[in-house]
């Protein structure tokens, strides 16, 4: 296998955009192919992360990005993996450089959906779980992770007022990313009198509903070093898969995904979870950053709440989880996200990412799943 | 079609499943190869659909369709070592469905498979 990097990274604000999903795509591809230096004619190929597509018209995105970039000939793929559509793009660019087919890829990731109303979002969102006992039983996303939130609060005895201070964290870090779709601090009692969105999750335990694009591109390291820019290395890429539906796992606290993935990746870069400055990972909902952190391994199981309460997580303390303010305050334009996570990790570990900057950042790791974690992709990166 | 299949058991309160000849486990009909043991010589099996609750939570929010019920609860049940979930209506506070309630499973409609308090 070829070692990997990625050369540029470029995102759009998150948040409502009046831009079409193609121009979102298009902008952030642009200033990711700026931030690398490269021609867009050295790109041999694109991989596109998008689920509603169909929700502003498009779908077969990517010859429509080539051909705005002033590429046509270069194929590409659009992959859907719900939430992690993102990540996982990114392994399969990953892949392709690694196994030497492509030394440059560029993969995008956008989501567009704003425009289509609470009611019908909440609708469109529940077609990524297993529709015939899930979506198609009345529950929606924020429903199938607060039933996960009451699992552990009753195993853990955590509280709600530990899922709040997650939102609060991540909230005061989003103050930091002039891209962040909610820039607002808030505090636990905030959280606590939020409207109910399906119990024990208020309002301020959801990430928003979001546009947006991301995208980076990846390089062999031969290509990355003759070009001569910055650039990241890739250290380790994961997979991982669970039972699509909540009902057929065993234990509702965790996320097998997230472990598998999580194993494969440390286990490529020769890493242990202590060995990571900082992490970017899929806190949807508050209590997934809790069930994330313990899978990750950063913090033992039934530990991940009293490491928040303790404050472990914030910016610049033990660990820093979601500098960028995570899909809570960042956003989360579904498709990229996990694109998203990775341009944070592109600026912080180039020192780039100005108030934010996660101190001696060396070694960064991306979490990003699929709808309640039934698909999940790991990534860990170093500075060169 | 196993999903009409399962849905007319649903109707009668039973819960479609499959039992594996090879190693007797058993799962929901639904899945088509042994979790345990992946042959796919499975005899399907009705179970009584009564169960206790296993986590659940009350929607305020409701997609399309579900406007008008809400709030309303979607739980997961277990029944005879099998989980399952559906839609529970006129539950309004957490408090009126303590965990390991007893529930069962009263019929199907276009709000999917629907419980009630047991
Ligand atoms: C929580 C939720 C129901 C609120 O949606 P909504 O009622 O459509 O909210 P609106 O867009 O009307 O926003 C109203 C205000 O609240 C803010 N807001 C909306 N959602 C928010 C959130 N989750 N956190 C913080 N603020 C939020 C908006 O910015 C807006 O503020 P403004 O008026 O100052 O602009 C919705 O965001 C949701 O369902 N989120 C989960 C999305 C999801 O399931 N994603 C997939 C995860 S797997
Ligand atoms: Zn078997």
């Amino acid at each position: 296998m070829k070692k990997v990097c990625v050369i540029g990274a470029g995102s759009t604000n998150y948040g409502k955009a009046k831009e079409s999903i193609t121009e979102l795509a298009v902008n952030a591809a642009r200033d990711a192919i700026k931030s690398s230096n490269i021609e867009p004619k050295e790109i041999e190929y694109g991989l596109i992360s998008n689920v509603f597509g169909v929700a502003d018209k498009q779908v077969h995105l990517a010859p429509v990005i080539m051909t705005n970039l002033g590429i046509p000939h270069v194929p590409g793929l659009t992959i859907e993996s719900a939430c992690g559509s993102g990540s996982i793009a990114f392994r399969e660019a990953y892949a392709n450089v690694a196994a030497g087919f492509y030394d440059v890829v560029l993969a995008v990731g956008v989501e567009k959906v704003t425009h289509t109303g609470t009611t019908r979002s909440t609708t469109l969102f529940s077609y990524c779980s297993d529709f015939f006992y899930e979506g198609g039983c009345g529950v929606s996303f924020p429903g199938l992770f607060a039933s996960m939130a009451r699992a552990y609060i009753t195993r853990y005895k955590a509280s709600e007022e530990d899922l709040a201070m997650v939102a609060v964290k991540n909230h005061e870090n989003g103050m930091l990313n002039p891209k962040a779709h909610v820039r607002k601090r808030i505090s636990v009692d905030d959280v606590l009198n939020s409207p109910i969105v399906a119990s024990p999750l208020k309002l301020l335990d959801c990430c928003p509903f979001s546009d947006g694009a991301s995208a980076v591109i990846i390089a062999s390291e031969e290509f990355a070093k003759k070009h001569g820019g910055e650039y990241i290395e890739v250290i380790g890429s994961g997979r991982g898969a669970s039972p699509a539906a909540l009902q057929n796992r065993e234990d509702l606290t965790t996320i097998p995904s997230t472990r598998a993935a999580a194993m494969q990746a440390y286990k490529q870069a020769n890493l242990t979870p202590k060995d990571i400055d900082f992490a970017e990972v899929h806190d949807c909902f508050t209590i997934a950053e809790i069930v994330d952190i313990e899978d990750l391994g950063f913090f033992e199981k039934g530990r991940g709440a009293a490491a928040v309460r303790e404050g472990l997580t914030q910016l610049n303390s033990e660990i820093s989880i979601n500098p960028s303010g995570g899909l809570k305050s960042k956003g989360h334009p579904i498709g990229a996200t996990g694109i998203g996570q990775i341009v944070e990790i592109y600026e912080q570990l180039l020192n780039k990412a100005g108030e934010r900057q996660v101190k001696d950042a060396n070694i960064g790791l991306s979490h990003n799943f699929g709808a309640t974690g039934a698909s999940c992709a790991v990534h860990i990166f170093r500075s060169v | 079609m196993i999903e009409d299949k399962f849905i007319e058991c649903a109707k009668r309160g039973k819960i479609l499943a499959a039992k594996c000849k090879k190693c007797n486990n058993t799962q929901l009909a639904t899945i088509l190869f042994c979790l345990k043991c992946n042959s796919n010589e499975l005899e399907h099996v009705e179970l009584d659909g009564e169960g206790r609750v296993v986590t659940y939570t009350i929607l305020h929010v409701a997609p399309e369709g579900y406007e008008k019920y809400s709030p309303y609860a979607w739980v997961i049940l277990e029944s005879n070592g099998l989980n399952i979930s559906g839609f529970l209506e006129g539950v309004k506070s957490p408090s009126e469905l303590p965990l390991n309630s007893k529930v069962k499973i009263i019929g199907y409609d276009e709000r999917g498979i629907i419980l009630s308090k047991a």
